[in-house]
Parts: structure tokens; C-alpha cells; sequence
């Protein structure tokens, strides 16, 4: 499952120093922005049945890697 | 005087005097202009009624341009296909030329082409050619397929005329040094109308052509060895072809004394290609020029000045005379300076259109009030505050991403505008036909490929570029791939992600 995150995210981010560095800012690299941010939470529901509002979670709650795998973890 | 004329005039003057030489063999004058009055009969004979352009099959073979002027000597147009082509798309072409003499300098696995052995035998046995069965005027002179966006190949006519026009200004582009032999590099397949700047420039007027085949150019080394050999003084090639050799550090004036004219056709002259070239050749001539196989080859040029390389784009010049550019909108408008739109070719050395392809031609030719050939060429272009030409991309190179309008062009641009950059090509990545993501290949000097690099680059492109046109993913490579012709491979490297 943590695999699949990293590729979704590498996809989203275009930048494999998401897998390098999972504790990597997301926000402060530039790596993601809103329209990627959505396009994560789409494709968690996609691939895990994970529904995640945007509303749910703050983005500082998914700004690494690491918080992204947790997060989608405790809500399966 | 017309073509052949002038090859006649050469071959009486200059009879012994080196006109084509490649690693396969040499040709003078006299032996050009014999050989092919001699195979043009045997056309002639064998043709009969038909007057269906015959395919000259082959690669750098100095019987190439024999059977050029063979066929335009016998009253035919010729079409040159080269061995680089997959069998496919030589199949493709033999079929809509329609069952053609098919003339072959190197092997080709069909039945009924004629094999170098056997034409040169036929050339000993013939008389030569009268000259009432020549080609003349708006007599189709050679047919170049070019790669239709449908998939199938068209077949770009170009006239006599054309032709003619086109040599009369190319002869005199360039500076002549004293003392000079004109020795012209060829670079590009003949199948590829790049190839007609250098054949057609140096026959006609005289000179000699050093061609390079493909085996050679897979060596850099050996390559440019063989251009210093030969004494090449006139360079034509794209300038993709130009940064290869020069990823050579010895490719400079030093080593190279011979080479004073650079001339670059086929693809966009970067900045950062013509300032590593004047580097190394302080006191050499670097023209650009710009113009599509449908108008023979080229019709701007511009010399390229110390100023320019300070622009963070070159123009592509003035048109030639005889030619006129005019940039129009979408709806056909035409454009005032400083806007763009997309460029218009109307002049003498437009093409008739493509053989036997009505409705494509419909498309894209047509003809001007005052009876002049006109051509759309899909470039997007403008004039600048200095009446100059430039170029600002291709219409189907413009995407649209996330609604916004994005000229893939111009994000190269940019990227080649950042110190360590030296080659890039900007392609979108698509997901069931959908564009996903802006990807950018770069070729990049003194660069790991970290993390921090890519966001070195990122971040330089924000200064200077909306968010939206900035590539998410950046893939560092050795080189960016190269098609046939030299230019940049950009289906390939959309095809890899």
C-alpha cells in the first residue's frame, strides 16, 4: 500500500524525491499545489476506497510523503 | 539560365573539378553531366509515354546525383527516397507514385529496380540525351515526401522554376573569403529538401559537395575527421546536427581553418547554439534561415550579429526576393508588426502542391489575386520592431492544459535561457488522449540530476514564466534523439513517458 501512495504521488508531484525523501515538505518544495492536492485525494478514493473531504484534513496534515501514508492507514 | 543549363556550362568550364564526393566514391563534372545524358536516353527509352516521376533509391552514393539529372534530363521529375526510411514508408511512396522506375544505388528487396551495377553499364552503352527532353520551367523538377500528420507521406512537388528561384538567391548567401574553395557539407538524407540548400547551392555554382553518410556520422570522431580532410568550408546542416559536433571541444577554428560559413535550415537556431559557435569560430559567418519543403527549402536569412546573441531569441531574417511573408489570424486576417499569427508564404518558389493529392493541397495552397502561388506553413510567426522575422512557434505545437493556451516553444525557449541548460524539448504527457502533465527532457552541462537541480531549474523557470507553463516532470538526459532528418524527435520522447 505505501508503494502505491509514493507512485500515485511521484505521478501527481512529477519528481521521484518523493520515494528519495518521504518526510519532504510538499508545500514548501513547490511539489504540490491545489490542483495536485485534489488529484491526491481523488486517487486515494480511487485505489484504496479511502474517501478523504477536503474539508476533513488541513493541508499541513498531508504535507509529507510519510503523513499521506499515515493518514490513508488510519482510515482504512 | 536553369538548372541543368548551368550543370552543362559547369561540366564545359570545370570539367575535371570534384562534384560529388562521399566515403562511397567521387564524381567531376564531365563524369556527372556524361553519365546522366547517357542514362537519360535508357529512361527515356524504357518510359516511353509515361511521364510518372521515377524514384532514385539510395544514400550518399556519388551516382545519387547522376540519376537526379538522369531523370530530369529525360523529360521526368525524380523522387529521392533514402535508405534511413523504413521499408514501410518506401513502400508507401512506390505505391502512390503508382508502379515508378525504381533507380537503386544500394540494395533494396525489390522486383524490378535497377541496381548501381547495371546502371552504370547502361550509361556505357547509350548515346546522350537531346536537350528538347528536358525539363524546363513549371515542369516538376523533384518530388520530396515529407510526413503527412494523417500518417501517410506527401509528396511536396517543386518545379523547375522553383528551383531556380530558390539557387539564384542561395548561391549568394554567405561571405566569400579570398583565396576560398567552396566545399559544402552534406549533411541531411536527399530525401530531406534540407539537403537541396547544399546540393543545389554547390552544384550550381560550381563547387564541390562533401557528403557525409549515416554509418560516418555515428562517429563523432571519425566524422569530423573526415570534414577536416576534405577541407569542408561551407556548413549546412540543422542545428541539432552542429551541437552534436560540437560536443567535440576540438571542433573549432584552430582545427578546423577551412569551415567559414555556417548555415543552419530545418529547425529553430537557439541563442545558446550560435554563441558556442562563434565562439569557436570568432570570425566565421552564422546564418540562419527558415522555410518549408513546400517552398523549396528556405526563404528568410539572417546573418546572425554579436547584438542578436544578446536577444533571448534569434529571427529567422528577411524573406528572399521574389517572396513576400504575411502573418494572419485565425480568420484569415492579416496581422499588423508586433503580432502574431500564422506565417503566409506567397512567392515564386511556393510548390504547385502535393502529387496527386487534391484535397490536401486545397487545405493549405492556394493562389493570390495578382496569380501568385501562396502557401499556409502552420509556423506561428511576427514581425519585430527591427522589420525582422520571427518565430514563435507551431500552431500544433500550441497545447491546451488546464484551459490555458501554452506554446511548448516557448517553455523551451526559456529553459535553454538558464546557463546550464543546453538542449531541451518540452513535450505534454497524455493519459487517454488527455493532457496530464508538461514534461521537459533536458540535455543539461556540470548538472548530478538531484533532487535540487530539478528544482533549480523549477525555480528559474517561475521567474520567468506563469506557473502554469512550468514542466512538473523533468527528466535529465545524455541527448535529446534525433530523427532521420536531424531534427528533434519529439514523437519518440512523447511515446517514453
Amino acid at each position: 500500500m505505501e508503494e502505491k501512495i509514493l507512485d500515485i504521488l511521484e505521478e501527481i508531484c512529477g519528481d521521484e524525491v518523493v520515494k528519495e525523501d518521504r518526510d519532504i515538505n510538499l508545500l514548501d518544495e513547490d511539489l504540490m499545489d491545489s490542483l495536485d492536492y485534489t488529484e491526491l485525494l481523488i486517487a486515494i478514493e480511487d485505489n484504496f476506497d479511502v474517501v478523504i473531504a477536503p474539508s476533513e484534513v488541513t493541508r499541513e496534515e498531508m504535507d509529507t510523503p510519510n503523513k499521506i501514508i499515515n493518514v490513508v492507514k488510519s482510515r482504512m | 539560365m536553369n538548372i541543368i543549363e548551368r550543370i552543362e556550362n559547369i561540366a564545359a568550364q570545370t570539367p575535371n573539378k570534384t562534384a560529388f564526393s562521399s566515403r562511397f566514391g567521387k564524381l567531376t563534372y564531365k563524369e556527372l553531366w556524361d553519365a546522366s545524358g547517357k542514362l537519360a536516353t535508357w529512361i527515356d527509352k524504357t518510359q516511353g509515354e509515361s511521364k510518372k516521376p521515377v524514384i532514385v533509391y539510395g544514400h550518399k552514393n556519388p551516382w545519387m546525383p547522376v540519376c537526379f539529372f538522369a531523370s530530369v534530363r529525360s523529360g521526368r521529375a525524380y523522387c529521392p527516397v533514402d535508405i534511413s526510411m523504413p521499408e514501410e514508408r518506401v513502400f508507401q511512396i512506390i505505391d502512390k507514385i503508382g508502379d515508378p522506375l525504381v533507380l537503386s544505388t544500394e540494395p533494396l528487396e525489390l522486383k524490378g529496380a535497377h541496381s548501381l551495377e547495371e546502371l552504370k553499364e547502361i550509361a556505357e552503352a547509350e548515346e546522350t540525351i537531346s536537350r528538347d527532353k528536358w525539363i524546363s520551367g513549371d515542369d516538376i523538377f523533384y518530388i520530396i515526401f515529407t510526413s503527412g500528420s494523417t500518417g501517410l507521406p506527401k509528396g511536396v512537388k517543386i518545379t523547375m522554376d522553383n528551383l531556380v528561384s530558390f539557387t539564384d538567391w542561395s548561391r549568394r548567401l554567405g561571405a566569400e573569403f579570398d583565396g576560398e574553395e567552396r566545399i559544402f557539407l552534406n549533411q541531411a538524407p536527399l530525401s530531406f529538401d534540407l539537403s537541396v540548400m547544399d546540393i543545389y547551392t554547390g552544384l550550381t555554382s560550381g563547387s564541390t559537395i562533401c557528403s557525409i553518410d549515416k554509418d560516418l556520422q555515428q562517429d563523432n570522431t571519425d566524422m569530423l575527421n573526415y570534414i577536416k580532410e576534405n577541407n569542408v568550408s561551407y556548413w549546412v546542416s540543422t542545428p541539432s546536427f552542429a551541437d552534436l559536433a560540437m560536443t567535440a571541444p576540438e571542433f573549432n577554428t584552430r582545427e578546423f581553418p577551412c569551415l567559414r560559413n555556417f548555415f543552419f535550415c530545418g529547425e529553430r537556431l537557439s541563442v545558446s547554439t550560435a554563441k558556442e559557435l562563434k565562439k569557436r569560430f570568432p570570425d566565421s559567418i552564422v546564418i540562419n534561415t527558415y522555410g518549408p519543403t513546400e517552398s523549396t527549402v528556405a526563404v528568410t536569412d539572417v546573418t546572425i550579429t554579436d547584438e542578436m546573441l544578446e536577444l533571448g531569441e534569434l529571427p529567422i531574417g528577411k524573406t528572399k526576393p521574389g517572396t513576400q511573408i504575411v502573418i494572419i489570424d485565425e480568420d484569415g486576417k492579416s496581422l499588423s508588426k508586433g503580432e502574431a499569427g500564422e506565417m503566409v508564404i506567397i512567392g515564386d518558389t511556393v510548390s504547385p502542391g502535393y502529387f496527386e493529392d487534391e484535397e490536401r493541397t486545397r487545405k493549405v495552397f492556394g493562389i493570390t489575386e495578382r496569380g501568385q502561388r501562396s502557401y499556409r506553413t502552420g509556423d506561428k510567426g511576427f514581425y519585430g520592431e527591427d522589420d525582422m522575422l520571427y518565430i514563435s512557434g507551431r500552431i500544433d505545437l500550441q497545447i491546451k492544459f488546464h484551459g490555458y493556451r501554452i506554446e511548448l516553444g516557448d517553455i523551451e525557449q526559456n529553459l535553454l535561457a538558464i546557463e546550464a541548460v543546453k538542449g531541451a524539448c518540452v513535450v505534454p504527457k497524455k493519459k487517454e488522449g488527455k493532457i496530464q502533465q508538461i514534461v521537459a527532457f533536458l540535455v543539461c552541462e556540470g548538472i548530478e540530476g538531484s533532487f535540487a537541480d530539478r528544482k533549480m531549474i523549477r525555480n528559474s523557470l517561475k521567474e520567468r514564466l506563469p506557473e502554469y507553463m512550468v514542466p512538473k516532470k523533468i527528466i535529465f538526459v545524455d541527448s535529446i534523439p534525433m530523427t532521420n532528418n536531424g531534427k528533434i524527435d519529439r514523437k519518440k520522447m512523447e511515446a517514453s513517458l
